[in-house]
């Protein structure tokens, strides 16, 4: 009897994790692929130092070294269900140390790998953590063969300030594991263990860390952790399980393993399932852009047009066909033109500086990108994200600066995933064969020096407007900008000035422009002078006459025509057009 | 007089503007480039890597006697003891070192040449920083770091992740014991450190704002500060980064004994902004930048900022009214971070085309002014292309180390160079390292750079502590 209860909590536990691979898989593939972007593995001199000068150096080097392969969402999660096993597998192990001739219920053991399945999609959720969580459990495991002798509870103690250095606020839980592997004679343990843990704070002050922040390292708070009690639950529920299991054990025969496993699972699928799904697509859409899959990123922003992020992909998607104004209107511009741009404020996410340097080296305003990718790098939590490492790295290139481009590309040389890419830029560096992107966006880069404040879009368009009168990717922002937000007088001024003789010479005006434009007419007279002056289609000024005869039929007056639908008149309906004095 | 400077003026624009690539290229693979410097008896190991080299032989050759060090993957790195015993043997000599190794593709030997010039003048035994992401408007992890000179150890001065992520800035000393360091945030105001005893002042008051750069008097009893309305705009042009301005700004001078805070009618108003003031090596002269105002940042680039002086007196700690400038300005020139010798002999200078941060501007170069004969010198053995900026001297004026961006543009690295006492330069070398790819793998600049002779005496929990528990005590405005 006792074999196949046996054998089926090990099924029940093996379904328990390879349901957190799929939903992984499934639910979070983008987020963990996320984590190898905002980080970066190298043993240099500087890294090594900064492992030495915190905590948690082993889980932190291992952790970071494990990440360099969460490249895809398969190998994130088939590496973070490895994991989560090696975890299940090692309370199962300090169970039966702990508890000699007891049954272990490992689906109840596998619940703490449930809980940090949890934590896992969290993109600033370090792997290093996870790996730390390992790391403690099978320190306890070990500790637990320790003979009973009179050092026993000292060394217990000092282990947790040791396994803190080793492994971070994990050794916390270590530290529960052998209070409950000692439960029966307590008392010298837990004095020992208590005067450790009060070493492990007094030693995260030595690294300059708060109290709560020596119990969480290697996590960051402030980031996207909704709470920080959580981590700290982790280490309770691992010693709750075991309590737990000792208690089923002795009702096993009245199955409530299954009530377990029915639970277990449904915790499991509900904490992933309800994790932030939004937070997934926007990490996807950055990183399909990342990857230079403009069509899916395009696919996918025209699927989730509610979105910020999505918005602005499908704008900038456009403006590298040259549709900017074309599909304008096509998606929901309840943002106005914010939909257009990043912030890239103090309290901003990462992903808005990361995600805004894309659009801005298209434009060619490079030294915003460089401020947000710097920014991006600042605001990660290791300090260090390959992914604008890569961007900086470009940055010198377009500029020129290729002492600057090739201190970036030295380091990612050293890396395991960008070492071909960083190589191949120096190369093209050192013989002056630089690809056609860079010198597109260089070509689009302002020659003369003006001053904007940052994060001032708008100033700086106008420089570029005026520096690079043939930048039409630049251009289409600013006037795009300006209908989105219905600022009319801008937008005409805006036109005759970087349009108007200039652009309209070599592409034909969009629609929308023209659109635009004739909204601006009050009288007939001022009709001819705005078809001729800017050179309106026969089929707008059409469509434009066809509305406006309706709508002074109509009793109602912001009625519009079938053919209106979809045009700039439609968007601007909330200006009203009613006290135009058309025939 | 004025002639005179007109023409030293006009001869250091054509130099600064025409500032080109002046690095030696003297052996190439060698990083840092330690080759053919001056260094002080006690500096740490100048550790050093030879490009694509694998085992290394280093003989260094002096007057007492033959030394070898041997070096493993490019990498060579003298034993401590070793490298002092042999710097204290040849104070004043000059040792001539063999690099000796196998090139690890061709497999060939090679070996390259140059000298030391070890002098006898040692340079003060700390070194304070602040390491910094090149970032705009965001911080994270700053530290204020103290360095060892003669070794590699460092310790955290102040790290802003147990201060609110606070800005942390302008570790200043004067070299004879007492410190500043301000912290910035909800629970900041200024370290100030006389003796060993710790305070932490609020030196902004109803009538002056909050102090910014600074400099102490020699025997510690006063402070004199710009109090400025910092603000930035971002540059158009790629190859630019940021333009950090001050929008009003004006100097104090702090009576740390009174805890009073005063000012001069010569100084305030709006008509010029004033800034970056340190006094004289007797305490009793100020000297600063001052510039006629302009509408900012429109007008930015006319922001030339003339070396100026005013008297002061110890006594009562008041300012003059008279306000006299001494090196003026003049187009694409302005002058900023002025430092004066503890000699009184020198006055060193950063001079750029315009404003007042010359951090971004990689035309900046250290000028040496000599305060007894205002000759000018603009050291063409000391700078390069790339920011070399916000230096400070050792306490015996015979070294500065100040922040120089030669190497990538971006990220700023101390270097170390000798002024002789004729004002004769010896090249400068980058701060030792333990392994010197540090300053290629790490992605902060080391700001402010700051020597002195005397241990700081609090570190960065006590300063954290201070930040969050220590009360601060409010400076008061003195008509």
């Amino acid at each position: 009897m006792m074999r196949r209860y046996r054998f089926l909590d090990a099924v029940y536990a093996v379904l328990v994790l390879l349901t957190i691979f799929g939903i992984l898989v499934h639910q979070a593939p983008y987020r963990l692929e996320f984590k190898e972007q905002i980080s970066i593995f190298l043993l240099g001199a500087d890294r090594i130092g900064w492992y030495l000068s915190n905590p948690a150096v082993i889980s932190s080097v291992l952790g970071d070294w494990l990440t360099q392969f969460y490249i895809s969402g398969w190998n994130g999660a088939l590496l973070s269900m490895l994991l989560l096993l090696l975890i299940t597998a090692g309370l199962y192990r300090f169970y039966r140390l702990a508890n000699p001739g007891h049954y272990a219920v490992l689906v109840l053991l596998v619940i703490p790998a449930v809980l940090e399945s949890y934590f896992i999609p969290f993109p600033n959720y370090p792997v290093s953590a996870t790996v730390g969580l390992a790391l403690s459990v099978w320190s306890a495991c070990a500790l637990a063969h320790l003979k009973d002798s009179r050092f026993a509870p000292w060394i217990y103690g000092l282990s947790v300030p040791v396994m803190f250095v080793i492994a971070g606020g994990h050794a916390l839980t270590m530290a529960l594991m052998l209070c409950y592997l000692k439960r029966k004679d307590a008392a010298q343990t837990v004095v020992c263990l208590v005067a450790g843990l009060i070493a492990m704070a007094l030693i995260g002050r030595l690294y300059n860390l708060t109290f709560i922040r020596t119990f969480i390292w290697p996590v960051y708070p402030k980031h996207i952790i909704p709470a920080l009690w959580l981590l700290l639950l982790q280490p309770l529920l691992t010693v709750a399980v075991m309590a737990l299991s000792t208690l089923s054990s002795r009702l096993i025969r009245i199955h409530v393993r299954e009530f377990i496993f029915t639970f277990v699972m449904l915790t499991d699928v509900m904490f992933i399932t309800t994790a932030d799904k939004e937070l997934e697509n926007v990490i996807k859409i950055g990183t399909l852009a990342y990857r230079n899959d403009w069509k899916e990123v395009k696919n996918l922003a025209s699927r989730h047009m509610t979105d910020r992020y999505c918005i602005f992909y499908w704008h900038l998607c456009n403006a590298r066909e040259g549709r900017l104004p074309d599909e304008l209107l096509k998606g929901r511009w309840g943002l106005s033109s914010r939909g257009l741009y990043l912030t890239t404020g103090k309290g901003d996410p990462c992903f808005s500086m990361m995600y805004f340097t894309d659009a801005l080296m298209e434009i060619g305003d490079v030294s915003q990108a460089t401020d947000c990718a710097l920014l991006a790098q600042t605001v990660v939590p290791g300090h260090y994200s390959t992914r604008m490492l890569r961007r900086l790295a470009e940055i010198g290139v377009v500029t020129g600066d290729y002492a600057v481009a090739s201190k970036y590309l030295n380091i990612l040389a050293r890396t395991r995933n960008h070492r071909e890419w960083a190589d191949n830029l120096l190369k093209c560096i050192e013989t002056d064969s630089i690809p056609d992107q860079y010198l597109i966006w260089r070509s689009r880069t302002v020659p003369q020096d003006h001053f904007f404040a940052q994060g001032d879009i708008r100033s700086s368009l106008d420089i570029i407007a005026q520096e690079s009168p043939y930048n039409k990717v630049a251009i289409d922002y600013q006037l795009c900008s300006y209908l989105l937000d219905k600022d009319i007088k801008s937008f005409v001024e805006s036109y005759e000035r970087y349009y108007l003789g200039k652009l309209d010479q070599i592409v034909n005006v969009p629609d929308i422009y023209q659109e635009a434009l004739l909204t601006t007419v009050n009288s007939d007279e001022s009709l001819r002078e705005t078809v001729e002056k800017y050179h309106i289609s026969q089929e707008v000024l059409t469509k434009f006459l066809h509305l406006m005869e309706v709508r002074a039929r109509s009793e109602n007056p912001n009625v519009l025509t079938e053919e209106a639908a979809g045009t700039y008149w439609n968007y601007i309906m909330a200006v009203s057009l009613t006290n135009r004095n058309l025939k | 007089m004025r002639n005179r400077f007109i023409l030293l003026l006009a001869f250091a624009t054509v130099v600064l503007t025409g500032c080109s690539d002046r690095k030696t290229d003297s052996f190439s693979g060698l990083f840092p480039d330690y080759s053919d410097v001056t260094i002080p008896f006690n500096i740490a190991p100048l550790n050093f890597r030879v490009g694509n080299a694998g085992g290394i032989l280093v003989t260094v050759k002096g007057e007492s006697g033959e030394y070898s060090f041997k070096g493993s993957k490019g990498l060579v790195k003298f034993p401590l003891k070793k490298w002092h015993g042999m710097l204290e043997s040849e104070k004043g000599n000059v040792l001539s070192v063999t690099v000796k190794w196998r090139d690890r593709t061709d497999h060939s030997d090679r070996s390259e040449s140059f000298s030391w010039t070890v002098a006898t003048d040692p340079i003060d035994k700390y070194l304070s920083y602040r390491l910094i992401e090149p970032a705009y408007e965001v911080w994270k992890g700053i530290q204020i770091e103290q360095r060892d000179m003669e070794s590699f150890k460092s310790v955290l001065l102040g790290d802003n992740r147990n201060a609110d992520y606070c800005c942390m800035n302008c570790h200043t000393s004067n070299r004879n014991g007492t410190t500043f360091m301000h912290l910035r945030g909800a629970k900041g105001g200024t370290i100030l450190n006389r003796n060993g005893k710790l305070t932490k002042l609020n030196t902004r008051t109803d009538y002056t704002g909050n102090t910014v750069y600074g400099d102490i008097s020699a025997d510690g009893r006063y402070g004199v500060f710009t109090t400025a309305d910092i603000t930035f705009a971002i540059h158009s042009q790629a190859d630019k980064r940021m333009e950090v301005y001050d929008r009003r700004s004006d100097l104090v001078v702090v009576d740390f004994d009174n805890l009073t805070v005063t000012e001069s009618p010569a100084t305030t108003g709006s008509e010029f902004q004033e800034t970056f003031p340190c006094f004289s090596a007797d305490g009793k002269t100020i000297f600063f930048c001052r510039a006629e105002r302009h509408e900012q940042p429109d007008s930015i680039a006319q922001m030339h900022y003339d070396i100026a002086v005013m008297p002061f007196d110890p006594e009562t700690g008041t300012m003059g009214d008279r306000v006299i400038t001494i090196v003026p300005a003049g187009q694409n020139l302005s002058f900023s971070h002025l430092k004066a010798s503890p000699d009184g002999h020198w006055l060193m200078v950063i001079a750029a085309e315009y404003g007042t941060f010359p951090v971004w501007h990689k035309e900046s170069e250290l000028w040496l002014i000599d305060l007894k004969t205002r000759d000018i010198d603009v050291l063409p053995g000391i700078n390069a292309y790339g920011a070399d900026t916000y230096h400070s001297w050792s306490a015996n004026s015979r070294w500065v180390v100040f922040a120089s961006k030669r190497d990538d543009l971006v990220y700023g690295r101390p270097y170390v160079a000798y002024i002789g006492p004729d004002g004769e330069t010896g090249k400068p070398f980058l701060l030792p390292q333990k392994d010197p790819d540090k300053y290629n793998m790490m992605l902060k600049s080391f700001n402010l750079p700051e020597l002195y002779p005397i241990s700081e005496v609090y570190n960065a929990r006590t300063a954290a502590a201070f930040y969050n528990d220590v009360e601060t005590e409010q400076v008061q405005y003195k008509p």
